[in-house]
C-alpha cells in the first residue's frame, strides 16, 4: 500500500520534473537562436547566453536524472546482468542500485552544503547579471534529491518484481 | 613499476564497479571516490568540499548545450519521413553502380551525419527503411546489415558530431576544427565501404539484387528533388559554422529550428512527435551530460593520484615510437570498445591518453579524429556495441550474427585509423585550410 503510494509520488515528481527539462531545452533553442539573429542582425547581444544557457543545460541534466533513470536510459556495462538470472540478477541489481544511492547521497550533501553556503553568503555570479548562485546550487540538489527517491522506488520494484528487461541506450 | 601500481588499481576499480553494472555516470563518481580513500588516504569531507563546486560548475559549461540540441534535432527527423525520402531519393542515383541500392545504406548514412551527431541516430534513420526494403527486393542480408552498422557510424565522424564536442570539451580544442578535420576521414571511410561493396558484388552477384528496374530521367530528377530537405538541412547547420554566423554550440540550436521549420513546410509538425522528440532528447541528453559531469571529477582524481603522469613515465621508459604508442593505444580502444559505449570510452581515457600522444607530437585535433573512429569501431564490437543494438532491434537478428556481417566493415575501418595514422593531413589539411588566416 505505502510502495504504491511512493510509485505515485515518485512518477508524479519525476514527470513533473522532465517536463521542467523540456521546458529548459526550448529556453536553451530559444535564447541561442535570439542571440544569433541579434548578433548577426542587429549587432546586438544578450551578454548573458553562455551563464543562462549553462544554467538551463545543468538545471536540465539534473532534473531529467530520475526519469532518465525510470525510462532505463543511462548506460550501463551489462556483462554481468546478461549472465544471471533470478535471485541472483535481484541481488545484483539490488547492489547497483545501494551503491548508485550511497554516491548520489553523498553528492547531495555536499551540494547542500554548498547551496546553504551561497545562500548565507548572498554570493552571487562573477558577471554582468549577478544572479544569486543558490539559485543554482538549489536545483540541482532538487535534481539529486528526486533522483535519490527514484532509486529508492526501483529498490522495491526490483526486490518486489525482480529485474526489468535492459534497454539499449543510444551511443 | 611501483609507479604503474595506482593505475592498476585504478582499473580494478574500473572493472569493479562497471562490470557489476553500476551506471557509468554513479560508475565513475564511485571509482573517483574509492580511489582517492583507498590509495592516498584522503578524507570523505575533503573529497565531499571538492567534488561539490566541481559538479555544479562543470554542469553549467554551456558548450554542453550543443549534446541535447543535435540530440533534439535527431529526434525530429526520425519521426518525420525524412529516411523514407533519402531512400527515394537515392535509390535511382545508385541503380548504375555495382551493388545498386546496396549503397543508400552508405551515401544515405554519409548524408544523414552531416546532419546528425549521433551514430545511433544515423543508423536508425537510414535503416528504418533500408532493411525492409533491401530485403524485400532479395540483396544479401550479410551486405545489407553490414553495410548499415558500418556506414552508420560515420554520423560520429562526419560533422556536427557529438563525441567531438565531448572531445572539444575536455581536450580543449576548436570544435570547429575538429568538425573540418573530420569531413576527409569520414568521406575517405564511406569512399572504402562503398568500393568494398562494389567489388563483392562484382564477384558474388547473387548477393545483390537483379529485379532493379533502370531509373528514367524522370526518375532521377524526382530522386533529386527528394534530396532537397535533407540538403537545405547540411548547408544550414553546416553553413552557419563556416560562415561565422555560429559557433558550432550555436549551430545545433540553427539545426533545431530549420528541422521544425522543414516539419512545419512539409505539413509534418504535429505537437505529438514535437513533445515526444523533446522529452527523448532530454532523457538522451541527460544520460550523456551527467557521464561529462561525472567524468569531470574522474579527472580530477586522476590528477591528485598522479595517474597521467605515472602512465607517461612507465610508457615512456619503453621508448615506444610514436607508431608503437598509436598501435597500442588502438588495441586498448578496441578491447575498451568491446564492453563500453562511445563517450564513456572518450571520458575515462582521455586525462591519461591524451598527454601521453601530445607529448609524442601528435596533434591534438588529429588525435581526436582517430579517437572517434575508435569510437566508431565500438559501435560494431559485441558484446556492446550500440549500432548492433539498433540492427537487432530493426530486423530481429541476433546481435553475434550482426557483428559477423559487420566485421569486414571494422576491417575497413582499421584501415581508415591505419591510413589516417601514415597520412595524418587528411585530417589535418581542411582545418588548416579554413583556419590559416584566423
Amino acid at each position: 500500500m505505502i510502495l504504491n503510494h511512493l510509485i505515485r509520488l515518485n512518477d508524479l515528481l519525476g514527470t513533473a520534473a522532465i517536463w521542467v527539462s523540456g521546458l529548459l531545452l526550448m529556453y536553451v533553442v530559444g535564447h541561442v537562436s535570439i542571440e544569433i539573429i541579434a548578433r548577426s542582425f542587429f549587432d546586438f547581444s544578450t551578454h548573458s547566453m553562455d551563464e543562462f544557457v549553462g544554467y538551463a543545460v545543468g538545471a536540465m541534466t539534473f532534473l531529467a536524472l530520475a526519469n532518465t533513470f525510470r525510462a532505463r536510459k543511462h548506460v550501463r556495462v551489462s556483462i554481468l546482468q546478461s549472465f544471471i538470472r533470478g535471485r541472483l540478477a535481484t541481488f545484483a541489481e539490488v547492489v547497483c542500485i545501494v551503491l548508485t544511492f550511497a554516491i548520489t547521497a553523498f553528492l547531495a550533501r555536499y551540494v547542500f552544503r554548498t547551496l546553504a553556503r551561497d545562500w548565507n553568503r548572498g554570493t552571487v555570479s562573477p558577471t554582468l547579471t549577478e544572479t544569486p548562485v543558490w539559485i543554482i546550487d538549489s536545483v540541482i540538489f532538487i535534481g539529486l534529491v528526486l533522483f535519490l527517491l527514484q532509486l529508492v522506488t526501483s529498490l522495491f520494484l526490483v526486490v518486489r518484481d525482480g529485474v526489468p528487461d535492459p534497454k539499449p541506450a543510444e551511443g | 613499476m611501483d609507479s604503474l601500481f595506482v593505475a592498476f588499481v585504478v582499473l580494478l576499480f574500473v572493472i569493479l564497479f562497471l562490470g557489476l553494472g553500476v551506471w557509468v555516470f554513479a560508475g565513475l563518481l564511485l571509482v573517483s571516490t574509492t580511489a582517492l580513500v583507498l590509495l592516498i588516504d584522503m578524507d570523505l569531507h575533503r573529497i565531499g568540499t571538492i567534488i561539490s563546486p566541481l559538479i555544479i560548475r562543470s554542469s553549467t559549461t554551456w558548450e554542453l548545450s550543443a549534446i541535447p540540441m543535435f540530440i533534439w534535432m535527431g529526434e525530429i527527423m526520425l519521426r518525420t519521413d525524412i529516411s523514407d525520402r533519402l531512400f527515394r531519393g537515392l535509390s535511382p542515383l545508385t541503380y548504375y553502380f555495382p551493388g545498386r541500392l546496396l549503397h543508400t545504406n552508405i551515401a544515405g548514412s554519409a548524408l544523414f551525419a552531416a546532419v546528425s551527431g549521433s551514430s545511433a541516430a544515423t543508423t536508425a534513420t537510414v535503416g528504418k527503411i533500408t532493411m525492409t526494403e533491401l530485403g524485400k527486393r532479395g540483396y544479401a542480408k550479410s551486405l545489407t546489415y553490414g553495410s548499415l552498422a558500418g556506414a552508420g557510424s560515420l554520423g560520429l565522424l562526419i560533422p556536427p558530431s557529438i563525441v567531438m564536442i565531448v572531445y572539444g570539451v575536455l581536450a580543449e580544442v576548436s570544435i570547429a576544427r575538429l568538425f573540418a578535420a573530420g569531413v576527409l576521414p569520414g568521406l575517405m571511410l564511406a569512399g572504402l565501404y562503398a568500393v568494398y561493396v562494389g567489388v563483392i558484388a562484382l564477384i558474388w552477384p547473387k548477393l545483390v539484387s537483379t529485379d532493379d528496374v533502370p531509373p528514367s530521367l524522370g526518375d532521377i530528377a524526382q530522386g533529386i528533388w527528394n534530396l532537397v530537405p535533407i540538403s537545405i538541412l547540411i548547408f544550414v547547420v553546416l553553413g552557419s559554422i563556416y560562415s561565422g554566423i555560429a559557433t558550432p554550440s550555436e549551430a545545433a540550436a540553427v539545426g533545431v529550428m530549420t528541422t521544425l521549420g522543414l516539419t512545419l513546410v512539409t505539413g509534418q509538425f504535429r505537437f505529438d512527435m514535437f513533445f515526444g522528440s523533446l522529452i527523448a532528447s532530454v532523457q538522451t541528453g541527460c544520460m550523456i551530460c551527467i557521464i561529462l559531469i561525472s567524468a569531470s571529477f574522474l579527472s580530477t582524481a586522476m590528477g591528485f593520484l598522479h595517474v597521467p603522469q605515472d602512465v607517461a613515465t612507465a610508457i615512456g621508459a619503453f621508448d615506444l615510437t610514436s607508431l608503437q604508442l598509436i598501435g597500442i593505444l588502438a588495441i586498448f580502444y578496441v578491447i575498451l570498445g568491446m564492453f563500453l559505449e562511445g563517450i564513456s570510452i572518450t571520458v575515462m581515457s582521455l586525462p591519461i591518453t591524451l598527454p601521453l600522444v601530445v607529448a609524442a607530437g601528435f596533434d591534438p585535433i588529429w588525435f581526436g579524429i582517430f579517437l572517434v573512429i575508435m569510437v566508431e569501431l565500438a559501435q560494431i564490437t559485441p558484446p556492446i556495441g550500440f549500432n548492433l543494438f539498433i540492427i537487432q532491434g530493426l530486423t530481429g537478428t541476433p546481435i553475434m550474427r550482426v557483428a559477423l556481417y559487420a566485421a569486414p566493415f571494422f576491417v575497413l575501418m582499421c584501415m581508415g585509423a591505419f591510413i589516417i595514422t601514415i597520412f595524418p593531413q587528411i585530417a589535418l589539411w581542411l582545418p588548416e585550410l579554413l583556419f590559416a588566416r584566423r
